[in-house]
């Protein structure tokens, strides 16, 4: 008879765990943090690269760039488990399965949503913004990329039985993100113009609660039913 | 009544009032056709199986 | 019933758009590009109906496993999809002329709209690749349920955001801002729109359900007691 897992001990083995995997492949963690480095760099060049209009640009630009690079980890939070069939186990396992989904997630936003944030003042400073524009930047994109991670995972269980789902992710889950987006970047641009923040910030941290209240369940449902 | 071609924006209400139209046909146009094929298909299998049964 | 529900939506519809197209008097403010309302808001109307109609299916599939709700998601979608994308062409023709531009993405509801259609689009993408019947039934299912938070984002987005778009005309408390011989061709294609919509629902969901049955044993009794 084995022993019964308390909750969190069967949380934090699941947490544990997927930290490791990620921190073995290195390469899977810094492919979109340079992506996202190159595509934001570029957009200089592209355009005209004028001081007042980097700085208008710039909010937008990071934000869009941060949910593109961040669509390009979602593929890591379950395929990989459900190529070598880690998928079942987690699945058939006593522990309850939104909490493991749940571990699942704050795993990987720790290992995609944490490197973005600790190099998104390279990219503001790149941008010209000034260091009070890049800390609110910092905490939009601390609650937001948190949202992204819960709300990618409801798309990434929804094609875990499909072949090359990568573009299919981004659809399914790019018109769910879009207030994320809208308020992230627009908190963004209403502190640079000298207008109150808090606002936005208390959405992107109320979509945060919301998403996280629905989408561990909503993922695990999907994982049992892809996994039939 | 109103003249046809006299109102302002003429162009643009006429222009929205067509590609309603136009929806409406087409759905109108794939929900008979849609009804259609099925039962044509389903009607052709259950044919064949009693053929089959016959010979 | 369906003949009668196509034939008197038709009707209403047909009363409506003309009375509204040639006899109603023109708006002392917006001129004559008012008579598009004729047609925007009972598409943008049906657009958001077959959306919650859509959700509500998918909570009763999953909640109480009904399979013919799932019959109704499916036929539902391309519907409302068209009806989306219509509201969306008519919101951008009476926009030209009234706000002087084609697309204003400023206002907020005309984007909610836009990702109504991205969210129909992607449901339809979702089903299209998973060949699995079933499978595919429940993981769109609970796209759909994922995506109707879309829904009170569009309706509350009015008093959200500021923007250009008017206030509703019709669900004001005091009654509805509009003049009587302005109103009743509205209501008219309102309604009339709805029941063309009901009857295109039954006979797409028919058909679905003669797709999936076609195994079975009433469905060929049905077919070959009308040939007899």
């Amino acid at each position: 008879m084995p022993k019964k897992l308390s909750l969190i001990a069967g949380f934090m083995a699941m947490f544990r765990r997927d930290l490791l995997q990620y921190i073995k492949s290195p390469s899977q963690l810094l492919n979109p943090l340079i992506f996202f480095i190159m595509i934001t760099a570029a957009f200089p060049f592209a355009v005209n690269a004028e001081k007042a209009q980097l700085v208008q640009i710039g909010p937008g630009i990071i934000w869009v760039m941060a949910i593109l690079s961040y669509l390009l980890t979602l593929h890591h939070l379950y395929l990989d488990d459900a190529e070598d069939g880690c998928l079942d186990y987690i699945i058939l396992s006593p522990q309850p399965l939104p909490l493991l989904v749940l571990a699942k997630i704050c795993a990987h936003w720790i290992s995609s949503g944490l490197p973005l944030i600790i190099i998104s003042p390279i990219i503001g400073i790149i941008y010209q913004m000034q260091v009070d524009t890049i800390l609110i930047m910092i905490a939009t994109l601390f609650f937001g990329t948190f949202a992204l991670s819960l709300v990618g995972s409801i798309g990434a269980s929804l094609t875990i039985s499909i072949n090359n789902s990568n573009i299919l992710v981004s659809l399914l889950v790019l018109p769910i993100m879009m207030p994320v987006l809208i308020f992230g970047a627009r908190t963004i641009e209403l502190y640079q113009s000298g207008a109150t923040t808090m606002s936005g910030l208390y959405f992107i941290g109320a979509y945060c609660m919301f998403a996280l209240s629905f989408s561990p369940f909503a993922s695990a449902a999907a994982l049992r039913i892809g996994a039939d | 009544m109103i003249e046809f071609f006299a109102m302002d924006y003429a162009y643009y209400v006429y222009i929205s009032f067509l590609s309603f139209i136009t929806v409406v046909i087409i759905c109108t146009n794939n929900a008979f056709k849609h009804h259609k094929i099925t039962l044509d298909r389903i009607k052709n299998t259950i044919h064949q199986m009693s053929d089959d049964n016959e010979t | 019933m369906i003949p009668w529900l196509f034939i008197s939506g038709l009707l209403l519809m047909v009363y409506g758009i003309i009375n509204g197209l040639f006899y109603a008097p023109s708006d002392y403010q917006q001129g004559d590009a008012f008579r598009i309302i004729y047609v925007h808001v009972p598409a943008a109307y049906i657009s958001m109906m077959a959306y919650s109609l859509m959700a509500f299916a998918a909570f009763i599939a999953l909640i109480w496993r009904i399979k013919i709700a799932h019959a109704v998601i499916v036929s539902a979608a391309p519907l409302g999809a068209w009806f989306t994308f219509l509201a969306l062409l008519t919101g951008s023709l009476w926009g030209r002329p009234m706000w002087g531009t084609w697309w204003e993405w400023g206002d907020p509801r005309l984007t909610s709209e836009l990702l109504m259609l991205f969210l129909y689009l992607g449901y339809m993408a979702l089903r299209a690749s998973i060949p699995n019947i079933t499978k595919a039934d429940k993981l769109s299912a609970i796209l759909i349920l994922i995506g109707a938070i879309n829904i009170p984002i569009i309706h509350y987005s009015v008093e959200w955001w500021t923007s250009l778009h008017q206030g509703s005309t019709l669900l004001k408390s005091g009654g509805p801002s509009i003049a009587a011989p302005m109103l009743y061709p509205l209501l008219a294609s309102i309604i009339g729109l709805s029941l063309f919509f009901g009857s295109l629902l039954l006979i797409r969901t028919k058909a679905e359900v003669l797709k999936r049955e076609k195994h079975s044993r009433w469905i060929k009794d049905m077919i070959l007691g009308d040939e007899v």
